[in-house]
Formats: structure tokens, C-alpha cells, sequence
């Protein structure tokens, strides 16, 4: 014979939580996101449309030609840094993705996500050993006869896109290894089975299914570029000012929260305004999809 | 490229023995392997792979997991590069071609349906990539869909359509530009039995109409004897036989043939003497002549037997049954019939599908009385 025991329970079992119940779960977020991003976000708000002009604090950015270049020096470096990231991404990630060989495997992932595990300062000293007046770059082209003498390359903006573009690559391969990854290798096959060139197969099968991850990739990179501070400072010095470090002088040298304050909503409206653009692009349902 | 002027008078030889009704007279066969040989690493996939296979037939080759049948199919498709030997289709070399330019048509296990094209544009990617003009292409798509039962479903994306739909699909989109060669790598495999055995009717009625050469991979024998005009039965890197499904179910030329293809037991029996095709053999106590699987070495002594499950039964049946002894090890009731698995005095272990009634015939102390109709069996070279 069958036996089947029964607990018995106070209440019967249900598969959701009701909505106290969830309230209460998700309260320590709600707290802790309050504390930490609406709390500090308004009071920015305030700091930056308050004194000394309210409003007018805006128009005061704007009327200083320095502060213009810094924002338009950080979305065109920015800019340049994600179409390199991105389309080095888009390769190494598909590498990533097809290769059967271990050691190619090891090698790109090392290369790619070495970076993650290195300190901001640590990377930006290798670029700086690299690119110094008498560094390795120079030496080796001097040493080959391709130039004559030392060229300038630390302080340049030339330096800043580098040290960004290896800094900000992992930002690029991740999601795209993620969106490559649920791509069906053998739809290739079946595109080469029936009469496409290898280009042909990748252009009419891959790149539609990876758009939705190129698209959030770029926007991921893009935003988080933006806001770069150290890199460009020890890397490329006056020669590409980026806001970041007019935010930074605003508080720390000249004393002008206003002005720091509004250059920061600037920026997180340079951010805003490439997402809904990234979100208008691709569709929330498949942007949502490639972030996982 | 003219195939004509470039076709030796040797390919033609080769392409003789099994000459298919509706093939034209003169052409070179449909798909033709020469020695074809796959290294992986340091293991052989493919070890000297030879077939012929005439214009418009369909060839099941047939294998366990391992044994190099989807390795075969790949270097076909032109996905993998062969270490050695030749890939003919239609008397044209293709083995430095790319699969691009081989004009085959093929069907994947998981389907490989694009999966942001409708089932319509699916099927016209071939189309596209010939250059067709858009309103032939139209015109093919919806003859391809018509023919496949999906005639309304063009619209509809791979995830909106249910399992066999997309397997319609996939067959549809192989076909469609007319291919001269078909490779399907166990098509079946994702469907539940039911709708497989399904299909496969009608994967059977498609091959007729397209008439392409076809060549089909499985490692479910039913699916074989379904389908197939030949049967090739790969094992460890070879082709182990080749032949109709009777001929390999009747007369099987070796111990795997036997029990892979077959399903059949394979027992050790004493060679006693050879007559033509006809061998003299001592099994379990009785003397008894049946056929040869292959041409037997006369010395050979010890020969295996191969002895299908319905050879076995509670009565006598067949012009020479052979009367046996036999212990019941354990009986399975399976409503039709009883499952049974018997051993001799020798202590070699037979499985069999009784009639109903068999239990009643088990004896106090385990034993039973089996005739063999030894008319089904064969004799098959002894392996140790």
C-alpha cells in the first residue's frame, strides 16, 4: 500500500509572495537606494541650479570657452574610444566565440579581461612606461629607423584613446560574448549550405542577431567613457581636458560647487541622452534581452 | 563547368553496380566517395571511407555514436576538409570546393532555421543567393510550403511554429533551389516517436518529388528501415555493409551487422562444413544448415550465429526447426507478447518475443522447449 503523510500547515502554500510580504523584501534596496542615489542626485540638482544664479548657473558654464571644450573634448574622445572599442570588441568576442583552439581561446580571454583585474594607476603607468619620450614605442621605431628622433606621444590625445580603448574593452567583449554565445554556430553552415559566402553568412545571420548586443555595448562603453578622469589627466594632460577634471579643479582648486555641479548634470545628460537614443535603436524588449 | 566532357569512362565503371530505375542512363553517380580519410588529433575518424551512390537514391547511413557518420556528412557539406580522398557529386570533383558552391541542400539536427527570417524568407535564402528574380522566388517559396503541408505558416517566425512545423521548415529550405544532393543529419532526432515515424513518411513522399540524391544520417535503425533505398552501416571510422534493409536484416555479413542493425543475438556455434552458401553448423546440442552472411573460411572451426528474437517459438515452425532445451532466466510481459531471456545447456544466453502464453509453458525448475526456425538465421564470421 501506498502511505502518504501529511504536514499540515497554518496557511495553504502559495507560489507568490503577497504584496506586503514583497514590500518588506525589497525595503533594505529601497532604503539604501534612496541613501545612495536619490538623496545625493537631488542634492546635486540643488547645488547646481541654486547659487549663485540658479538657472542662469547653466548659461555661466557656457559663456566660459575652456568649459565648452572639455565637453565637447569628452564626447568626441569618447566617441572615437567606443567605434574602436566596439568594432575590436565585435572581432575579438566572435574569436572568442568560434575558436576551437584552447590556447587562442586563453589568450584572447587573458588579454581582454587582464585589465578587470589591474588598478586604474597600474594601467595607466604601463601606458606611460609605453609611450614616455624614451619608452619602448619610441625606442623600437627609432631603433628601426621608422623615425628619427623620439616623437611626442605621452600628453597627446593619441595616448588618451589608447589608454581608453584598452581600458574600456572587456566593457565590449563581455556583452557581445554574451549575445555571440546564443548564436547557433551551425546557422552559418546552413547559410554557406545553401550558397552564401562566409562574409555573406556572417552579414545576413550574425550581424542581426548581435545588433542588439552591439548596440547595448556601445552604449555601455560610451557611457561609462564620459565620465573618465585619471586616464585622461596622466595620459594626455592640458592636451584633451576632459570634463571630468573641470569637475574636479571646480571643487578642489576653485571652490565653485555650482560649477561642478552643473557640468556633472551635463554630463549625465550626455549619458541619458545615449541610452534612450541606444533604447530607440534597439527596442527595450531586445536591449533588455542582451544585457541578460 | 561541362560534367559531361570532364567524366572519365573508369567513373562510369564504378558507377555501375546498382544502377536506380529513374536515374538517366549515362550519368555519373549521384554522390561518390573515394577513400575518404578524417584524422582528429591523433584519432581516425574516418578511416577509408568508398561508396557509390546512384542519382536520386536514398541512402540512410546508419551508425552508434562515434562510429564517423555525421564526419562523413560534414566533409560531404564541404565543412570539413578531408585528409585524404575524393567527394564526387553528380561526377563533379567538389572536394576543394566550398559548401557555396557544392548545390547541396542540407537539413540539420537541430534545424538551424534562422531565427529572425520567416519560415517564406527561410526558404527563399538559397533562392536569394542564386540571384533568382523576386517574383520566381515567390513563386518557388509558396510551391515549397504548399508541398511541405505549411501553406498559410510563411509569415510565421521559427518560434512560432511547433517542432515539426520547423522541421518542415528545414526540409523546405534545403529544397528549395533544387539541389543535387540532399544531406539530412538525423532530422528526426528532436521529435517525439510518435510525429518521427510521422515524418518520415513523409520525408519519404518529399525524396520521391524532389528527386535529389539523398543521403541520411541516424543511429535509430526504424528510421533506417523507413526511409531507405540502401542502408550504410558505419562502425569505428568503416563501412561495416551496405545493402537493402532485408538484405542486412536477413542476412547479415558480420557479428555487428547482426546485433546493431539486426537487434538479432549472436551465439557461438561449431563450423561443421560448408556447401556453396550454406553452412553445417552444431548449436546447442542440435545440427542444423543455414545461410552464410558472407563466404566463410572452411577452417575457420567456430562460427557466430545470428538468430533474430522471432526465430524463436513455442512451436515448430519453418521446414527445419531445431528443438532446444532451454532455462528461463527472466520473462518481461509486454501485452503482445512475452520477452524472454533464455540460456542453453552451453550457457550462451538467447533473448526472444514469445507468444502470450509462454509463461504456461515454463516447466517446474525454469525450463522451456524452443523451436528455431533455422531458416532465419545466419552464419557470421566468429569474433572473439
Amino acid at each position: 500500500m501506498l502511505r502518504m503523510t501529511r504536514r499540515t500547515r497554518r496557511r495553504g502554500w502559495q507560489s507568490t509572495f503577497s504584496g506586503l510580504t514583497g514590500l518588506g523584501l525589497i525595503a533594505p534596496f529601497l532604503v539604501a537606494a534612496g541613501v545612495f542615489i536619490v538623496y545625493p542626485f537631488v542634492e546635486l540638482l540643488r547645488t547646481a541650479f541654486g547659487e549663485p544664479n540658479g538657472f542662469g548657473n547653466v548659461g555661466d558654464f557656457f559663456q566660459s570657452p575652456a568649459a565648452r571644450r572639455t565637453l565637447w573634448t569628452t564626447c568626441l574622445t569618447s566617441l572615437i574610444v567606443t567605434v574602436i572599442v566596439v568594432a575590436a570588441g565585435a572581432v575579438l568576442a566572435w574569436s572568442l566565440r568560434t575558436t576551437k583552439s584552447r590556447l587562442t581561446r586563453m589568450v584572447i580571454a587573458l588579454a581582454v579581461f587582464m585589465p578587470l583585474w589591474m588598478g586604474a594607476v597600474m594601467k595607466i603607468y604601463v601606458f606611460t612606461v609605453l609611450l614616455e619620450r624614451f619608452g619602448v614605442v619610441n625606442r623600437t621605431l627609432t631603433s628601426l629607423g621608422v623615425i628619427d628622433e623620439p616623437m611626442q606621444l605621452l600628453r597627446t590625445q593619441f595616448a588618451v584613446v589608447a589608454g581608453m580603448t584598452y581600458q574600456m574593452l572587456p566593457y565590449a567583449v563581455l556583452p557581445l560574448y554574451a549575445v555571440y554565445v546564443t548564436i547557433d554556430l551551425n546557422l552559418i553552415q546552413a547559410a554557406e549550405s545553401m550558397g552564401a559566402s562566409r562574409v555573406r553568412a556572417l552579414r545576413d545571420v550574425v550581424a542581426p542577431l548581435a545588433l542588439p548586443g552591439l548596440l547595448a555595448s556601445t552604449v555601455i562603453v560610451y557611457v561609462i567613457c564620459v565620465g573618465y578622469y585619471l586616464t585622461p589627466v596622466l595620459l594626455g594632460g592640458a592636451t584633451a581636458p576632459f570634463t571630468a577634471s573641470l569637475i574636479a579643479d571646480d571643487i578642489f582648486n576653485l571652490f565653485e560647487p555650482a560649477q561642478a555641479a552643473v557640468a556633472s548634470v551635463l554630463l549625465l545628460v550626455v549619458a541619458g541622452l545615449v541610452i534612450l537614443g541606444g533604447l530607440r535603436l534597439v527596442g527595450r524588449e531586445r536591449l533588455r534581452r542582451a544585457l541578460g | 563547368m561541362n560534367v559531361r566532357a570532364r567524366k572519365e569512362p573508369r567513373q562510369e565503371a564504378e558507377a555501375e553496380p546498382r544502377p536506380a530505375p529513374d536515374a538517366p542512363a549515362e550519368s555519373a553517380a549521384g554522390l561518390e566517395l573515394r577513400g575518404l580519410v578524417k584524422r582528429f588529433g591523433g584519432t581516425e575518424a574516418l578511416r577509408g571511407i568508398d561508396l557509390v551512390a546512384e542519382h536520386g537514391n536514398f541512402v540512410t547511413v546508419l551508425g552508434p555514436s562515434g562510429s564517423g557518420k555525421t564526419t562523413i556528412l560534414r566533409v560531404v557539406a564541404g565543412f570539413l576538409a578531408p585528409d585524404q580522398g575524393e567527394v564526387l557529386i553528380d561526377g563533379r570533383d567538389v572536394t576543394r570546393m566550398p559548401p557555396a558552391a557544392r548545390e547541396i541542400g542540407m537539413v540539420f539536427q537541430n534545424y538551424a532555421l534562422f531565427p529572425h527570417m520567416t519560415a517564406a524568407d527561410n526558404i527563399a535564402y538559397g533562392l536569394k543567393m542564386r540571384r533568382f528574380p523576386k517574383a520566381d522566388r515567390d513563386r518557388r517559396v509558396a510551391e515549397m510550403l504548399e508541398l511541405v503541408g505549411l501553406g498559410e505558416l510563411g509569415g510565421r517566425l521559427p518560434r512560432e511554429l511547433s517542432g515539426g512545423q520547423q522541421q518542415r521548415v528545414a526540409v523546405a529550405r534545403a529544397l528549395a533551389f533544387r539541389p543535387q544532393l540532399l544531406l539530412m543529419d538525423e532530422p528526426l532526432g528532436a521529435l517525439d516517436r510518435e510525429l518521427r515515424m510521422r515524418m518520415a513518411v513523409e520525408l519519404r513522399r518529399l525524396h520521391k518529388e524532389a528527386g535529389a540524391t539523398t543521403v541520411y544520417v541516424t543511429h535509430d535503425r526504424e528510421e533506417a528501415l523507413t526511409l531507405s533505398d540502401w542502408i550504410v552501416i558505419m562502425h569505428d571510422g568503416r563501412i561495416d555493409a551496405v545493402g537493402t534493409a532485408e538484405e542486412l536484416y536477413t542476412r547479415p555479413r558480420n557479428a555487428f551487422v547482426a546485433s546493431f542493425f539486426g537487434g538479432h543475438n549472436v551465439a557461438e556455434a561449431t563450423l561443421d562444413g560448408l556447401d556453396g552458401d550454406r553452412a553445417r553448423v552444431g548449436f546447442a546440442g542440435c545440427d542444423m544448415e543455414v545461410l552464410c552472411g558472407q563466404p566463410l573460411e572452411p577452417s575457420a572451426g567456430r562460427v557466430g550465429l545470428s538468430i533474430p528474437e522471432e526465430a524463436l517459438s513455442l512451436t515448430p515452425s519453418g521446414p527445419a526447426p531445431a528443438r532446444l532445451e532451454l532455462h528461463v532466466l527472466d520473462d518481461l510481459y509486454l501485452g503482445n507478447g512475452v520477452r524472454v531471456t533464455l540460456r542453453t545447456g552451453e550457457g550462451v544466453t538467447l533473448r526472444a518475443t514469445l507468444s502470450r502464453d509462454a509463461r504456461e509453458s515454463i516447466r517446474h525448475g525454469g525450463t522451456l522447449t524452443a523451436y528455431l526456425d533455422t531458416t532465419q538465421v545466419a552464419a557470421v564470421p566468429h569474433e572473439r
